[in-house]
């Protein structure tokens, strides 16, 4: 043996050592994960806990089920019968969902009518018009635009959007579905746009020269055979666009009026469903019927989110398998 | 056993190549330091390694050579199961550490590494110093002790992988400053540091330039005094120079192991000989 | 020819003026905000205290309640993350359930609509945890079962984990495997090759899930409604159990609730554009960062 040999084998304590701690990291690492797991499931139960009195107890039931949160009730007066009436807080309390879901669909229709061309279009250009320095500048400003604070929209919304609107309308109202609906599709222009990009990114270089080599033009490649071939991913970011909005509470609590008015007037006021729950909940007395439907309200919202979101990343772990062989 | 030896005899370049060894070496059958015995390996259906029998002597260089996909890396991977991660992979046969099993259940792996180190193909130092580098076996090992009884393993280490002198003024270096070959030489002395008793060395030299290469081989006659090596090596004329035994594997199966001296002049495979005359492969 | 020519060119200006607009509509939004927020941007304004019913001083115990809250969070969530993403990276068999259940959950987390999670933090944190803690060391005297500091930290903490999370493994996956095959050939256990190799190298991507959870916990409000913000408190928050100010939630209030909108004005476009510096500024370094990570990782290979 060469040289100096001053330290010998490795102590055989140190090796037993090694392996109870490796042991011990490796049961606390899934313990996290399941941790992961546990959240989410407790989220559910914790919410959907104080939304099941809605379903099972007589008591909640005396003033509102089911068939009353869904269904057209006989509101109002036989010369102005109103059907679907969102009033917690009145001597006779009326707890029609309907108007909080027609509000929440009214912004988001608005929302996805100016994000989705808007973000399509913007990553079309990204993806096959744009040389590289605009498109490298490009993504940082749509994390930028990502990473505004959706109270800071509102407040935008609140204070500035909405005179703008009116004034450029004509509208009776300053708050109302328009305004909340453009401040809430500038936030959900950068999930339909990376989600988007990342779509038709993966469609193969070998698509576009073909389709040049045929003598197509630019647009004329991207528009048929890039695009139709990214749609999945497209119709992805939609989806969870879409899912992003229904679910977004400042904007729509700071610019829509938050009154609960069931009409298909895009130039009045909404309330959301989830502008009802932040509104209210303040207000509400610990276990009484408002306070077990706005938790209704909140579950109702989770489950259409998480279904949307199922969805919507099903098709996008699809895409990316096809990609690169991995699975997000 | 059939005999072409005219053929090789034809080739003057290959034989000058080959050294005639001291004769004390030990007979192809005796039991080394590590063997192999029906060693197969299979990724799920398929067959890497073939049923291969063959024993690693101490103080010798065997060079296992094969053309590409013919399972010597695979079959060098499990010597110091280092395959064991590899989703879908089983093991059947023995592979042997100084007569234990070391596929019986509850060897210890970690112990098994340390006294089997390996060299990779492209050289992977740690983005970490070049002392922490060489360190870096030692204290994971518990191996580290003292400040003073460090220094001098990894002087030890150095010295024996011939980059003492080379980098001996700028230990706190980031190792990826090195050249290939000094990264190479770098991690030969990093897997020396831990004194395994056998070292497994993957085409070290595959990614080097030829002088780079000449400094490695030169480096593995010294160090066979100290240990055993098994070298994968798709460079025939590697093999022929460097090392005391030779296998030859073609699709995962054994064809071939002689002194190196006798399986280069005298194949006594034809396909052996079909290799090493640069038909095929 | 040059008919299609014309064409092609209009629609590829519908598409660079899809950008233009985004572009528009960001400036818009930043440059009035900087605009009218920028005079009552003075150091006083940031280490007072409101005076004058929110018309006057500053804002500075807002900013002390959202970096606390900040703190605790991070606290919470960092390690949290890194071990969830040390599981997906190193550990996770992908074919086993485990695996695609804990993925589903976090790809989940991140879609849960902020005010849920304000729900969540009132149903579990407040009222369920805070109550037996309550209970169990206060004899039932209502300490932390109401909205507290610790409940806003613990629920942002899980908003922002999957923030965190991807983060994290995108940067452990970016280690090369031969650094772990190096280290494993050595005899180091998996706690060893991880802790001092792989997660060393992972630094880069653990500082850009910390700034963009804590960019995402001074912005967030829907969440720490009834968790545990306030509005005007007369002194500092001290213990886990007194509720807060907070940047995000100040904004909201001042734009909804305040008697005299036009008397707040000041004050509140000052506010905002504290807060929209703060997470533009966390941003960038974020992006920076996982630029050079990404460039980084481009070069190694």
């Amino acid at each position: 043996m060469s040289s100096t040999a001053t330290t010998g084998p490795v102590p055989a304590d140190n090796l037993a050592r090694r392996r109870r701690r490796d042991w011990l990291v490796e049961r606390l690492i899934y313990v996290a994960a399941l941790l992961a797991i546990l959240v989410i499931a407790l989220i559910f139960v914790f919410v959907g806990k104080e939304a099941l009195p809605v379903l099972t107890s007589a008591e909640v039931q005396k003033e509102t089920d089911l068939s009353k949160l869904f269904l057209p009730q006989q509101y109002g007066t036989p010369e102005v019968p109103l059907p679907y009436v969102w009033q917690p807080v009145s001597e006779v309390p009326k707890y029609s969902l309907m108007p909080l879901l027609l509000g929440t669909l009214k912004v988001t229709l608005v929302a996805m009518l100016l994000a989705a061309p808007l973000g399509i279009l913007a990553a079309i250009f990204a993806t096959e018009f744009a040389p590289n320095w605009l498109r490298e500048s490009l993504k940082p400003l749509i994390e930028l635009l990502a990473g505004i604070p959706s109270v800071v929209l509102g407040f935008f919304a609140l204070i500035v959007l909405a005179t703008w609107v009116q004034d450029f309308l004509d509208l009776d109202y300053r708050l109302n579905v328009i305004t909340a609906g453009i401040a809430l599709g500038l936030a959900v222009v950068p999930i339909i746009f990376t989600i988007s990009e990342d779509a038709l990114t993966a469609v193969p270089r070998s698509y576009r020269n073909a389709s040049a080599a045929l003598g197509a033009s630019r647009w004329q490649t991207a528009w048929r055979v890039v695009l139709p071939a990214a749609l999945p991913g497209v119709f992805a970011g939609i989806v969870l666009g879409f899912g992003r909005a229904v679910g977004e509470t400042m904007i729509v609590l700071m610019a829509s009026g938050n009154a609960a008015i069931t009409s298909w007037n895009f130039t009045e006021p909404v309330r959301t469903l989830s502008a009802s729950v932040a509104a209210e909940l303040a207000e509400v007395v610990f276990g009484d019927t408002h306070y077990h439907v706005l938790f209704f309200i909140g579950t109702l919202l989770f489950v259409i989110t998480f279904v949307l979101n199922w969805l919507g990343t099903a098709v996008v772990n699809r895409m990316r398998r096809r990609l690169t062989g991995a699975e997000r | 056993m059939n005999s072409s030896a005219a053929s090789a005899r034809d080739y003057p370049l290959l034989k000058t190549q080959v050294q005639a060894r001291a004769t004390d070496a030990p007979a192809p059958k005796e039991a080394g330091k590590m063997g192999v015995e029906s060693l197969t390996v299979l990724y799920g259906a398929r067959v890497a390694v073939n049923a291969v029998s063959m024993q690693f002597h101490s103080n010798l260089i065997t060079a296992i050579i094969g053309p590409s996909g013919c399972g010597k890396s695979t079959l060098l991977r499990a010597l110091n199961r280092m395959n064991d991660s590899i989703p879908g992979i089983k093991v059947e046969g023995k592979v042997l550490l100084d007569g234990a099993e070391v596929y019986a259940p509850g060897t210890d792996v970690i112990q098994l590494r340390r006294r089997v180190g390996m060299v990779f193909q492209q050289p992977n130092p740690f983005p970490k110093s070049i002392y922490d580098n060489v360190a870096y076996g030692l204290r994971v090992n518990g191996m580290a002790g003292s400040r003073a009884d460090l220094d001098s393993n990894i002087e030890r280490a150095l010295r024996q992988a011939a980059l003492w002198n080379d980098v001996k003024d700028r230990l706190n270096r980031n190792a990826l400053q090195l050249s290939g070959g000094e990264q190479q030489r770098l991690c030969i002395a990093r897997a020396l540091a831990v004194r395994p008793e056998v070292l497994l060395m993957d085409e070290p030299a595959s990614a080097l330039d030829p002088v780079s290469t000449a400094k490695i081989e030169e480096l593995m006659f010294e160090l066979k005094k100290d240990y055993t090596i098994v070298i994968v090596t798709h460079n025939m004329q590697q093999a022929a120079r460097c090392s005391d035994f030779t296998a030859f594997l073609l699709t995962g199966s054994l064809i071939e192991f002689n002194p190196t001296a006798s399986l280069f002049t005298t194949p006594s495979d034809e396909r052996t000989e079909a290799y090493i005359t640069g038909r095929f492969g | 020819m040059n008919r299609r020519f014309a064409i092609d060119g209009v629609f590829i200006l519908l598409t660079g003026l899809a950008v233009l607009m985004i572009v528009a509509m960001v400036a818009v939004v930043l440059g009035n905000i900087a605009y009218h927020g920028w005079e009552r941007l003075t150091w006083q304004f940031l280490t007072d205290q409101p005076r004058a019913g929110m018309t006057e001083g500053g804002i500075f115990p807002a900013i002390f309640g959202t970096v606390l809250l900040v703190l605790l969070m991070t606290l919470v969530g960092v390690p949290l993350g890194v071990c969830v993403a040390i599981y997906f990276s190193e550990y996770a068999d992908r074919t086993s359930r485990f695996y695609r259940w804990t993925r589903q959950a976090v790809n989940n987390l991140a879609g849960v609509p902020s005010i849920v999670f304000g729900l969540f933090g009132l149903g579990f944190f407040v009222q369920f945890v805070g109550g037996a803690i309550d209970d169990a060391a206060y004899a039932g005297r209502l300490t932390f079962g109401q909205p507290a500091l610790i409940w806003a930290a613990l629920t942002m903490a899980v908003l922002t984990l999957p923030v965190v999370i991807v983060s994290v493994e995108e940067a452990l996956r970016a280690v090369p495997q031969s650094y772990r095959d190096a280290s494993a050939a050595l005899g180091a256990t998996r706690t060893q090759t991880i802790f001092r190799v792989v997660l060393p190298n992972a630094l880069a991507g653990v500082l850009t899930g910390t700034i963009l959870a804590v960019g995402r916990g001074a912005g967030e409000v829907a969440p720490i409604l009834f968790v545990g913000a306030a509005y005007f408190l007369p002194h500092l928050p001290t213990h886990l159990s007194d509720q807060f100010m907070h940047l995000g939630y100040h904004v909201f209030v001042l734009s909804t609730q305040s008697p005299d909108v036009e008397a707040t004005k000041p004050i509140l476009y000052a506010t905002v554009f504290v807060l929209l510096g703060l997470t533009f500024l966390l941003n960038l370094v974020a992006i920076a960062i996982r630029t050079r990570l990404r460039l980084a990782a481009a070069g190694a290979r």
